[in-house]
């Protein structure tokens, strides 16, 4: 039952994402829209924010799940860039609210669960170091999350087909040097 | 929603009789003592009656009757003890200001809860609260004075009171259809 009514909520706050910007959403239109009274919204979430990072929780959680340990680099960022055109007026409203520097936040632990993956497996004959491989996969999430925030930005309305390529080839191209430039640097500056 | 609009619609006519009653009180000059304690004795029963069933409505909101079902059956009482006792006019007149002072502090919270559930509304409240504040306070602070007075006090008192819960029933109060997929 609790989660049923979590869910009925975080659905009513996507839908009015959908319609409104952020900042003019209240409680009020939220237990409105979920046909809830006031206490139940407050038994769960103590304000808009914290039901806002409840929804990005959750959004991450599914997309984790979701990821299979076979899939490319390619078909992982189209999973992110689905998700985020499946959910694009949204994604706007909350970019153009106060509230942005969250949904960064959110695109940047997304692009990190996948790229993690390829860094470990680009790094592992070069033996590179835990902090090594969070550089190098920040660095490569902030170039991914980047580009996405720049159409998220702009408002473009279609999706570049061989962007996905564009970003794993340009990946592929330069983890090597990276990697080598990170250990090289480390042993000159300890 | 059916039964919530009727409780709306009953809730705004006794707020309407209150303010009706109590501009009655402030502008006779003299009001009988028993004609006060009947009228207004059968005006708090019924309040008192209605109050109690918008607690138990489904208001989405629950703003406006967060606070009824004490206040409710307190008014009910009072309701009961100045039918019952007529003669003593003087002592209730206290009593009543003591009432209408809490009714008016729990809508100052009330005020404060619309502010957090993000109604635009919440100043106008608060600010209606405060004056029904100011007045009860000023009844409690006069219940010493010759009754004709305290009861013009009174009478003030009942009619801010009156347009105080008129407004906030009719602003907080959600009438919109409900959907009925799931329940609470």
């Amino acid at each position: 039952m609790a989660r049923r009514t979590q869910a009925v909520i975080m659905q009513a706050f996507m839908d009015l994402l959908t319609r409104k910007p952020l900042d003019k959403i209240t409680v009020k239109d939220v237990i409105e829209e979920a046909d809830i009274n006031r206490n139940t919204f407050y038994y769960y979430y103590e304000n808009i924010p914290a039901l806002l990072d409840a929804l990005f929780a959750q959004e991450i959680r599914n997309f984790s799940e979701s990821t299979e340990r076979s899939d490319s680099f390619v078909e992982e960022y189209r999973r992110l860039s689905a998700v985020v055109r499946n959910n694009r007026r949204a994604i706007y409203h909350i970019y153009q609210s106060e509230d942005r520097e969250r949904i960064s936040r959110y695109m940047e632990t997304g692009a990190e669960l996948f790229v993690e993956r390829f860094v470990r497996k680009a790094a592992a004959p070069y033996g590179l170091s835990e902090e090594g491989i969070h550089y190098v996969t920040h660095f490569y999430s902030y170039a991914v999350v980047g580009l996405t925030m720049h159409r998220i930005r702009e408002n473009i309305p279609t999706e570049d087909q061989n962007l996905a390529e564009r970003i794993e080839g340009s990946f592929y191209a330069s983890v090597d040097d990276v990697i080598q430039n990170y250990i090289q640097f480390s042993k000159e500056h300890p | 929603m059916k039964k919530l609009k009727a409780v709306k619609y009953a809730y705004s006519v006794f707020a309407c009789a209150l303010i009706a009653f109590g501009l009655t009180v402030l502008i006779r000059a003299r009001v009988p003592e028993h004609a006060f304690m009947l009228a207004g004795g059968l005006l708090m029963i019924g309040f008192g009656i209605v109050r109690i069933l918008g607690y138990f409505s489904r208001d989405i909101l629950q703003l406006a009757f967060q606070f009824d079902l004490i206040l409710g059956i307190a008014s009910a009482v009072l309701g009961c003890y100045m039918i019952w006792n007529p003669q003593a006019a003087g002592h209730i007149v206290m009593v009543l200001g003591v009432f209408f002072l809490i009714d008016a502090l729990s809508k100052v919270q009330t005020a404060i809860d619309a502010r957090r559930v993000g109604m635009e509304r919440w100043r106008l409240i608060l600010g209606m609260a405060l004056v029904a504040v100011a007045i009860g306070v000023l009844v409690v602070l006069t219940e010493f004075q010759d009754f004709h007075i305290v009861s013009r006090l009174i009478g003030a008192n009942l009619a801010a009171d009156g347009v105080l819960n008129l407004y906030v029933t009719q602003s907080t109060v959600n009438t919109i259809r409900r959907k009925k997929e799931w329940e609470v």
